[in-house]
């Protein structure tokens, strides 16, 4: 069962439009835990961490690249949530606010020196040992190379969208949910970044993406 | 406005347009409204960006998750009452250690000179961070992100 409910601006959470939305009952539920941090209970807030948990830390991976820095940013970003919760709107959706945290943690961190990056990336399709040849097991390697070293080099802007949809598998609606942005604006701004994406592997590689020639 | 037909060719592999779009997206492409080649492009590097990925955690750190997030949460409020005490320990230290040596007429004219100039340098580096800090807060597009 849903409802809709008319949500008061709030200058600070830095949305222009105002966007209704619908409120779930889960919602509702993530409004009253959201309430109850701010009166201090900091109990309230583990259900809110554990429903949120495993899609922040695969965010942070998909950002920084290393499971122990994921898992530590992303824990970090919940606790700064908690600590500037008095500030934020339940009336709101949490997760946007909260990724905007996650996020700008993951940018400061990617910007220090020392720091440990991987490939985090493993087959879609895991194949089984013994059944590929070393010559395939060396490909499928080089290939997710190149797509991690691509989506290394984009932007801020474009990494965090090719994050959301190519390795969080998020729909158009909800990544317009998390970024606070028109469906519309997903589209153009996806595709745009995919682009550069493309241009991006095309470099690396030194050789067109397949079914592709050159404009 | 025309619309930029290309700009769909995403959203349409990834099926996220309504059935009426999807028709006319199609009508499109075959005319050539719609980039054959840019089409087969983003239709190769979705099939390369959904050959792979992330890894997964492993279970068990889901277990210490909370755990783990709780001890930050009270790290840091334990961080912002140590470094409140701090800086009114160290500030008074310092008032103390100034008054002492500055207005102590029995101290070497050559301390109480260093003492002087050394308080007189902090206070210019400080009243110049903070007008930098200033500053940036006014120009800073990002000033609205919690960080």
């Amino acid at each position: 069962m849903t409802a809709t409910l008319s949500i008061p601006m709030n200058p600070s959470y830095g949305r222009t439009q105002d966007i209704p939305f619908v409120v779930t009952e889960l919602d509702r539920e993530e409004r009253d835990l959201i309430l109850r941090c701010q009166r201090g209970e900091k109990a309230a807030f583990e259900p809110i961490v554990t429903r949120y948990m495993r899609r922040a830390a695969a965010f942070a991976l998909g950002w920084v690249g290393n499971r122990d820095d994921a898992l530590d940013l992303s824990q970090e970003a919940f606790a700064r949530a908690y600590r500037a919760i008095h500030r934020f709107d339940a009336d709101r959706p949490f997760y946007p606010w909260f990724h905007r945290i996650l996020r700008n943690l993951c940018i400061n961190h990617i910007g220090r020196s020392r720091y440990k990056r991987e490939i985090p990336l493993e087959d879609a399709i895991p194949v089984r040992s013994g059944t590929s040849s070393p010559q395939e097991d060396a490909e499928r390697s080089e290939l997710r190379k190149l797509v991690w070293e691509g989506i290394a080099r984009v932007s801020e802007q474009d990494r965090e969208i090719l994050i959301l949809r190519e390795f969080q598998d998020l729909s158009y609606t909800e990544i317009a949910d998390v970024l606070d942005i028109p469906k519309g604006t997903v589209m153009s701004r996806l595709h745009n970044a995919r682009r550069r994406l493309r241009d991006r592997i095309n470099e690396i590689s030194r050789v067109p993406l397949a079914g592709s020639e050159e404009e | 406005m025309s619309r930029d037909w290309n700009e769909l060719i995403s959203a349409y592999l990834d099926g996220e347009l309504d059935p009426a779009e999807r028709e006319e997206f199609e009508q499109r492409l075959e005319s050539g409204d719609v980039s054959r080649t840019e089409f087969e492009e983003m239709k190769a590097m979705r099939g390369l960006t959904g050959s792979v990925q992330l890894r997964a955690f492993p279970d068990h750190e889901w277990d210490r998750y909370w755990a783990k997030t709780y001890n930050r949460m009270e790290r840091n409020l334990g961080w912002i009452f140590l470094s409140l005490g701090a800086i009114v320990l160290v500030s008074a230290g310092l008032y103390e250690l100034l008054r002492e040596l500055v207005l102590d007429g029995a101290s070497p004219w050559w301390l109480r000179a260093a003492t002087g100039s050394a308080a007189l340098g902090m206070g210019v580096l400080f009243v110049s961070v903070l007008r930098e800090r200033l500053f940036v807060r006014k120009t800073d597009p990002y000033r609205g992100i919690e960080r």
